[in-house]
């Protein structure tokens, strides 16, 4: 027994020791590569941004060390796609990723582990290396599980404007309503187009595309908000509505009632919002009332509104000092002394 | 009568032997659930897996609760930590809970504050809040005042008062990385909500270079007394709380930072103050809360570093914060203790609170038996040498050799330390754990059980000396 446990505890012991050996040896490798690398990437740095910016059209010689090279490539790329405006300048990134990175980004799809595959799709999109598209494509319909390799291969599409990514959005039913956005966020406006004239759109992607016209503020996609006002689904209506809090704009200001009056407490909130918004002041006894709502959020977004009307401040005042309902006091003296911003 | 003692003491050393086996085995086990998930995003690109989320409109706002009693010394750097951070929408809150130094008047006096009227939801009771206030620089950071409540109840205060539909709970003397908020928000975007709640990983800051609430370069402390502390988390959060949120049956989310969601913690009724355990304490009842509804919704644990934290640097103040730590656990699972081998309550009922009693809980009382076996035995000759020496060789197996494997584990997945030498250092440092350090904790440990049977307990009085320094860099 004693032999035994000896044995067990004295082999624990030295195999990590053993352990210890390597990964010593291998972070004293892995800091001097990375000051190799360091070096290489601060000698490169110079002239490659004047090849990248056209000034010059001779391509600075990398080194031969193939992990030093996609480093620098990386990096250096990195860093440049955050600035790049001109589509000449697109062009010469695309052209430098295709030709440094492009055989080393399939192999890695093919064969390299999880959190590489990863790292890759993450900067074929930073590079637009639409080259890869139908190996994304392909690896795409290989992923086996619905995570983030899974999310950046649509993100990848979507930003490439490969179609064959809309019916994935549409039917996938796992996929949630920030995500779709993230997706509608990098699509060609075709795409865009083509979803709002598609019949019977999942309520994901109908919530989804609102919110997302309400974010750009684009008045073309207003007619389109507007008309899901009318929606029989609570959600979809509720979209709409924090839509129109972003564009700040309502075209039928009577309609407005309705939502004030609403039974739902997230309607009277978002018609409250807007009634301040649109700086409405023939609903401000309506708003009056709902600083006595029996919701909180509603509450808020009435003395928030009222706040924001033109005779505002007296308003609030009055609210503050002479409102029957308590808690419309209360919120009204907290409004008088927060400093706040609307959001939907 | 010697002969019976002795016979009685050989029979426990073997019980603990047993005990002491299974229990590395169980870590060992542990180990392994997490390796894949370690493995699997050692290499990921940590900044570009947050890009989209730091500049998506529709990452969900969060409120950072910040409770702090007599924080004069930590709580502006705090604070600047907090507003520092990579986020879209978020607002900070300090809550004062009566402390009896400048906690308030520093942030205060620092951020420019003005007095706001008051509207507060009460979803919990709590001790009175007395005044409020907002930053004229920060619009979005606030201070409120209250009456003395404890931890527990400034932070049901702090929910009260809180807009946004997430919070993230910290404590006034951790400071975060500036993504901290995205990398832990993460799961919960990413799942669509049905992450209700996670953690991340806290990492020690003594020793380590920290400007203007920054962590600016890694290192390690010169006191051993921390040095071991560092140890302790790595085997804590990279062997335990990784294995257990693999199995969904995370039942800790540190203190120092976690993030939850507004709505679950209200259905599970807030922190509880009457418990100097009110972290875990929640989380189980979160769980329990979860299972009572059949809801899919998960507590999740990621493994990045992202909260850095001031270790006790003095035997008291360790002393306290063990004896304290282990209250807290003895009175959450007794609070809960119709769930434990509940089959209601699946892996919680059946893995985890059994887990924390016979692991966590009850392994003071057999390593401090064990302890006195071995000196006492040899001293005494109550048991035989052979005996002895695999109670010996279990207690170093058992308090340091696994403590050395998460050294390895650290270096292996994060090699945030900067040099060779940083890691010979921690190796060698948790080889003597069992000699010295374990030891100690494990009376205190005991202490704290005792503690919990006469139920006394505080907010925890550690002599805070600050881990950032803003004045050298001015």
């Amino acid at each position: 027994m004693v032999t035994a446990v000896l044995w067990v505890s004295g082999v624990f012991f030295v195999l990590q020791l053993i352990l210890l050996t390597g990964i010593a040896i291998n972070k004293n490798r892995s800091i001097r590569l990375e000051g190799r690398k360091q070096q290489a990437y601060r000698q490169a740095l110079g002239p490659y941004i004047v090849y990248l910016s056209g000034e010059s059209d001779v391509q600075p010689r990398l080194p031969k060390d193939k992990s030093i090279k996609i480093f620098i490539i990386e990096k250096l790329l990195s860093g440049y796609s955050q600035n790049v405006n001109s589509e000449a300048e697109k062009e010469r990134m695309k052209m430098t990723a295709d030709e440094h990175l492009q055989s080393h980004y399939m192999q890695v799809l093919r064969k390299g582990s999880w959190s590489e595959r990863v790292n890759v799709l993450y900067f074929m999109e930073d590079f637009m290396m639409t080259s890869l598209k139908d190996q994304v494509w392909e690896h795409i319909q290989a992923v086996p599980e619905r995570d983030e390799e899974y999310r950046q291969s649509m993100r990848v599409l979507a930003s490439f404007g490969d179609e064959r990514v809309l019916p994935f959005m549409i039917y996938d039913q796992s996929l949630s309503i920030g995500f779709t956005k993230e997706l509608l966020r990098r699509f060609p406006a075709a795409f865009i187009d083509r979803l709002k004239t598609t019949e019977s759109l999942p309520s994901g992607v109908l919530t989804a595309m609102l919110s997302y016209f309400g974010e750009t503020g684009f008045y073309e996609h207003l007619p389109f908000v507007e008309a899901n006002l009318n929606s029989e689904d609570k959600e979809i209506r509720l979209k709409a509505l924090a839509a129109l809090t972003q564009y700040r704009y309502y075209s039928d200001h009577d309609s407005l009632e309705r939502f004030i009056t609403s039974s739902l407490w997230e309607e009277r909130m978002y018609g409250a919002r807007l009634a301040g918004l649109l700086n409405l002041s023939r609903y401000s006894p309506q708003l009056m009332e709902l600083a006595g709502d029996g919701n909180w959020w509603v509450r808020f977004a009435a003395c928030e509104a009222l706040k924001r009307l033109p005779d505002g401040e007296i308003l609030l005042e009055f609210a503050a000092e002479e409102h029957q309902d308590p808690y419309a006091r209360d919120m009204a003296k907290q409004l008088r002394t927060l400093r706040t911003g609307v959001t939907a | 009568m010697t002969g019976w003692i002795s016979a009685a003491v050989e029979v426990a050393a073997i019980v603990i032997i047993i005990y002491m086996g299974s229990v590395s085995l169980l870590y060992l086990g542990m180990f392994f659930v997490a390796g894949p998930r370690i493995r699997k995003e050692r290499k990921l690109n940590r900044e570009a897996h947050i890009e989209e989320i730091a500049m998506n409109k529709d990452t969900f706002p969060v409120s950072v609760l910040v409770p702090a009693y007599n924080e004069e010394v930590g709580v502006s750097s705090t604070v600047r930590s907090m507003l520092a951070l990579n986020y879209p929408q978020f607002e900070v809150i300090i809550i004062d809970d009566g402390s009896v130094d400048e906690t308030s008047s520093r942030v205060i006096t620092e951020f420019r504050m003005i007095e706001i009227d008051l509207a507060i939801r009460t979803y919990f009771p709590t001790q009175p809040v007395k005044k409020a206030y907002q930053s004229t620089l920060f619009p979005n950071l606030f201070l409120i005042r209250k009456q003395n409540g404890g931890k527990a109840d400034a932070l049901n205060a702090g929910i009260n008062f809180s807009k946004y539909p997430y919070f993230a709970a910290i404590d006034g003397d951790s400071l975060l990385d500036r993504d901290a908020l995205l990398k832990t928000m993460k799961p919960i975007i990413d799942s669509n909500g049905r992450v209700t709640a996670t953690g991340g990983t806290v990492r020690i800051a003594n020793g380590s270079r920290i400007i203007r609430s920054e962590v600016e370069k890694i290192a390690l402390p010169q006191t051993p007394l921390v040095l071991m502390q560092i140890i302790e988390y790595f085997r804590a959060f990279l062997i335990g709380r990784l294995g257990l949120s693999r199995l969904n049956v995370l039942l800790i989310i540190s203190g120092a930072f976690g993030v939850f969601e507004k709505n679950r913690v209200i259905k599970a009724g807030g922190y509880k103050v009457n418990t100097v355990g009110e972290d875990m304490e929640l989380i189980v009842r979160i769980h329990r809360s979860l299972k009572d509804e059949k809801s899919d919704q998960r507590i999740e644990y990621i493994q990045d570093p992202v909260c850095w934290t001031e270790a006790p640097s003095t035997i008291s103040s360790l002393r306290s914060q063990r004896r304290r730590w282990q209250r807290g656990l003895a009175e959450t699972l007794w609070t809960h203790r119709k769930m434990i081998l509940n089959p209601k309550y699946r892996g919680i009922g059946l893995f985890a609170l059994p887990y924390y009693i016979l692991v966590e809980l009850l392994s003071a009382i057999f390593e401090l038996v064990g302890y006195v076996i071995i000196v006492g035995g040899i001293l005494f000759a109550f048991i035989s040498w052979e005996i002895a020496l695999i109670m010996f060789m279990v207690t170093v197996l058992y308090g340091s050799l696994l403590s050395s494997l998460a050294v390895l584990l650290e270096e292996w997945t994060y090699h945030k330390y900067p040099d060779v030498k940083s890691l010979l250092v921690l190796f060698f440092w948790a080889l003597t754990e069992a000699f010295w350090y374990r030891p100690m904790t494990v009376i205190w440990r005991c202490e704290g059980l005792i503690a919990a049977l006469l139920q006394k307990g505080s907010w925890g009085n550690m002599q805070r000396k600050g881990i950032s320094a803003e004045k050298e860099a001015a």
